[in-house]
């Protein structure tokens, strides 16, 4: 692959890997950085990337890799202050307790990263980035079933939990 | 706007069933002005995946030039460079430190030169100690073996009983 071939990849798909890492990973920052990490490791690969039929869904299935890595690595490094994680997500994860004062967009944002990791993965590559079942099916290793009921687990799940958040907000 | 058709495609979209032809023609209508009020929570989903689409990294991927190869690589081999460096130095430094160390004694003058059970030694003083010692441990291994030779002289003793008694008999 040459170096404008590889630049012309990287660009039409940088956005799209950032926003799945920023999913994965629930954090802007780390999700620059994991991008940039991946494109730099590709790009002194390059030369053997010619042998990938979808470029595109290889570049989404390494991304996932390489964020599962960082999740790995992060777990082992906060792995003494577990207890303070433990009390700090306690507090985030009650979305009733924010809904004051956010936005719309941050709420339903929130939600969906409070699904579990599958169901969060397949509503991203879905939803949002519109990929065929076919694709998420690569990306993710994942059976077709298995795709369909963890989109509609997740879909199902944020519908609920933004109704009940709705309620909460009339009475 | 036939909401009854909309409704059918939602239930498609919660069973996870439904196309992107018929999530894009969801969208659409629930971007009118007018929606049933039931409809509150998938307008605000739907709303957000199609901002959240819109959202893009902040860094581009640029071609990396020879200047910043090192920038290039990821953290994780930076790290495990410094790692490895941070060891090749301290087993230079014991190195080091180990001839150092070593008895100067081998660089003096060959007149002085004594050399006892392969050590070489300049000073007449150690040199004189040292070769006292390897002759005391030369007697004490001769005079071990001496003591084992001992045990030969009760061989002679019946030798002598005989010579005894033909003495006493001869008498």
């Amino acid at each position: 692959m040459t170096e404008t071939t590889f630049l012309q990849i990287a660009q039409r798909n940088q956005d799209k890997l950032f926003r799945f890492a920023r999913r994965l990973l629930k954090d802007v920052s780390a999700a620059e950085d994991a991008v940039q990490d991946l494109l730099a490791k590709l790009w002194n690969k390059r030369h053997a990337l010619n042998a990938y039929e979808n470029i595109d869904v290889f570049m989404m299935v390494a991304m996932k890799n390489h964020c599962f890595d960082e999740i790995k690595k992060s777990k082992r490094r906060t792995q003494h202050y577990a207890l303070h994680a433990v009390e700090n997500t306690a507090k985030v994860a009650t979305p009733e307790r924010q809904v004051e004062g956010i936005t719309t967009v941050a709420l339903v944002s929130q939600l969906i990263d409070e699904l579990p990791e599958t169901q969060r993965m397949v509503m991203q590559l879905r939803d949002i980035e519109q990929l065929e079942l076919k694709e998420i099916e690569d990306i993710l290793g994942l059976q077709p079933n298995a795709v369909r009921t963890n989109l509609s687990r997740a879909r199902k799940k944020v519908r609920e939990k933004l109704k009940k958040i709705h309620n909460y907000g009339l009475e | 706007m036939d909401w009854n058709r909309i409704e059918a495609l939602l239930d498609r979209y919660y069973d996870g069933e439904s196309t992107l032809a018929e999530e894009a023609e969801i969208k659409e209508a629930l971007q009118q002005a007018e929606v049933p009020a039931h409809l509150k929570a998938e307008t605000e989903m739907l709303g957000y995946f199609a901002q959240a689409h819109q959202e893009s990294s902040a860094t581009e991927f640029k071609q990396p030039t020879t200047n910043n190869v090192v920038a290039l690589k990821s953290r994780s081999t930076l790290n495990l460079m410094k790692r490895f460096s941070a060891a090749a130095a301290i087993v230079l430094l014991v190195g080091v430190g180990f001839t150092l160390l070593q008895p100067k004694e081998k660089n003096c003058n060959e007149q002085f030169l004594a050399k006892i059970n392969n050590q070489e030694y300049c000073d007449a003083d150690i040199a004189m100690k040292e070769a006292k010692k390897a002759l005391l441990l030369v007697s004490q291994k001769l005079n071990q073996g001496t003591e084992e030779l001992d045990h030969l002289k009760s061989l002679n003793k019946p030798n002598q009983i005989n010579s005894t008694i033909k003495q006493k008999l001869n008498r």
